[in-house]
């Protein structure tokens, strides 16, 4: 080597970083179990989507079962991934509401449908359910996309956006759209941002279309407090008041990707992704000022931001690299992690719900203390015959708690009933 | 192998390498995630053929390491654009100093075309001889030199690093 090429060596070796964490075999026999159960494209920023019923293909997961559990054996994973597919009945055959209401929507069809003339699904208990779960619905929805107000649940499964109850797990109403990204309640309106296109809004009753102001190609949502809407459009960002005026319009420091408000209404947080970097700004919503910015050069494909009362939640990563961080006092220098990698990509995204942040996935599904980032109460997820579940969005209605939950394996998926400890009380 | 569980020497080898393959896959990818992910993607991809390997299993892993690394590269080339300047680091400089040194170094990173920087990373950091560099990119050992050369010449002009190579840290 010449002494150019010797002085690099030693630069790389300087400040090439020790890894946060270590990969285990373990990683690798989950990841081989996805691969085969649901197959990703890396990069891909969003979304597991659960696939249809009837459009599975079970015989990669069955394969991956074998993988898992072959390696749970030698490995000592057998005790987590505990099987209960013999305690779980088949889904129904006939798929009830959900099934034929989806399946005879058209993608150009922007028209409600309303799909309430079916008697209730079956509610099948979960085997070794999380907090007693109960699955009331069994329709394909899209990771994280559950959520609740008004008395409903909204979720979006593919190509609409539904309205479902939440005592029967019917869905009542069903709009063609074209979207992956969670539905934003604000009031009597509910909000979806459709990739490459504006935001669309409907009626929280009845799903019927609202008006809504043209900003643009929407790139992000989220609820203030009192009714106020945050939209994002590029790096411009525009505040609707109650009544769907806009408020006011500013610009960010960069393209963002993510918004989340304060419970107090006195900070934005905006996510930028640029150039592969993943920075925080801080906006006063009051006078669009930039208050302070911070960035942490090591985080990138940063996104799903959620505010709470003593700081900032998010995500980096993508598909089974995802993990949720939390930066007390949105300072991303005080940053840690609340999960680590392989545990159920979106699945894991954090919610805020009923006053606690809720973070589910392959392992287990916490509720964490808002202002402190403490864990105040966890439960497993199983895993069947060796395939992991997969539990999270958790979204409240009614003072009822709901998760979206599948299980390849059994075939089992939708939106399942859960009665979280009372530590879990916000 | 897959339907006969894990292959002998597996676990002794992710645990004993995956720092080092993960420290290979974040100069490779700039970020902890994508070397995650692309170190589990190399270690899932080798499992079934484990007990069949005829070379070496570390350079085997880091040979499909690098196959996947410009695999994505190749299609998500359009979105990386190469700055001279890194700006928005600067601003959170007094914040961040300590990793100032390490974004320039990724920065000079991304300048490179995906195989001089995989060059760079097996020759300088993994520490391969260029013929095994060549073996593991599937290359000539010319190209290998090739590559190293226009790396070279590149990172040369790279900001900040002409510090960082001589001890310094980036300004």
């Amino acid at each position: 080597m010449t002494i150019e090429e010797e002085r690099l060596s030693e630069m790389l070796h300087r400040l090439t970083p020790e890894p946060p964490r270590a990969i285990t075999v373990e990683d690798v026999a989950i990841r081989i179990a996805n691969q085969a159960a649901s197959p990703r494209v890396h990069g891909d920023t969003a979304v597991l989507r659960i696939p249809n019923r009837g459009r599975l293909r079970w015989a990669p997961a069955l394969a991956a079962a074998s993988v898992v559990a072959v390696v749970g054996a030698s490995a000592g994973i057998g005790v987590a991934l505990t099987s209960h597919s013999s305690n779980k009945p088949n889904p129904p055959a006939n798929g009830g509401a959900v099934s034929s209401a989806t399946g005879t929507a058209s993608p150009s069809d922007t028209a409600t449908t309303p799909v309430s003339t079916h008697p209730p699904e079956p509610r099948i208990p979960i085997a070794n359910g999380m907090w007693g779960a109960v699955l009331i619905d069994h329709d394909s929805f899209s990771s994280d996309t559950l959520v609740g107000g008004a008395g409903s649940l909204y979720a979006v499964t593919d190509g609409a956006l539904v309205r479902i109850d939440p005592s029967s797990g019917n869905i009542l109403q069903q709009v063609s759209v074209q979207t992956t990204a969670r539905p934003v309640v604000v009031g009597n309106t509910v909000w979806v941002a459709g990739p490459g296109g504006n935001a669309h809004a409907y009626s929280a009753t009845t799903l019927a279309p609202v008006a809504v102001p043209a900003v643009g190609a929407v790139t992000a949502l989220a609820a203030g407090p009192n009714g106020y809407l945050f939209m994002a459009s590029g790096s411009g960002i525009t505040i609707l008041d109650p009544s769907g005026s806009i408020l006011r319009r500013f610009n960010a420091a960069g393209q963002v990707s993510s918004m989340a408000v304060s419970p107090d209404g006195g900070t934005l947080y905006v996510g930028v992704n640029d150039h592969g970097y993943f920075s925080l700004e801080r906006y006063n919503p009051a006078t669009g000022a930039q208050m302070s910015g911070s960035a942490n050069p090591g985080l990138s494909t940063g996104g799903n931001l959620v505010a709470t009362s003593g700081g900032v939640w998010g995500t980096i990563g993508t598909a089974m690299t995802l993990r949720v961080w939390f930066a007390p006092g949105g300072d991303m220098g005080k940053l840690r992690f609340v999960t680590s990698g392989a545990n159920g990509a979106m699945d894991s995204a954090p919610a805020y719900a009923n006053g606690v942040v809720w973070v589910g996935g392959i392992r287990t599904l916490q509720c964490l203390d808002p202002s402190s980032g403490q864990v105040l109460g966890s439960t497993s997820i199983p895993a069947d015959g060796g395939v992991p579940e997969h539990f999270g969005s958790v979204a409240y209605t009614n003072g009822h708690a709901f998760a979206l939950y599948q299980d390849q394996r059994a075939q089992l998926e939708g939106v399942a009933a859960v009665t979280p400890p009372s530590s879990c009380a916000g | 192998m897959v339907s006969g569980g894990e292959p002998e020497g597996f676990r002794a080898f992710v645990e004993a390498r995956s720092p080092a393959l993960l420290r290979s896959g974040w100069l490779l990818t700039g970020d902890w995630p994508s070397a995650e992910d692309l170190v589990q993607t190399a270690l899932a991809a080798a499992w079934p053929r484990w007990s069949s390997l005829d070379q070496s299993p570390e350079l085997y892993v880091k040979k499909i390491m690098v196959n996947t690394f410009l695999r994505w590269r190749k299609r998500r080339w359009n979105g990386e654009i190469a700055t001279a300047s890194l700006p928005e680091l600067r601003a959170y400089g007094d914040v961040f100093a300590q990793v100032d040194s390490r974004a320039a170094l990724t920065a000079a990173l991304d300048r490179l075309p995906p195989r001089q920087r995989a060059v760079v990373v097996l020759r300088y950091f993994a520490d391969l001889t260029e013929a095994q560099t060549a073996q593991t990119m599937g290359c000539s050992v010319g190209a290998v030199k090739a590559h190293a050369s226009k790396a070279l010449a590149r990172l040369r002009d790279a900001p900040g690093l002409a510090e960082l190579m001589t001890g310094g840290v980036a300004q």
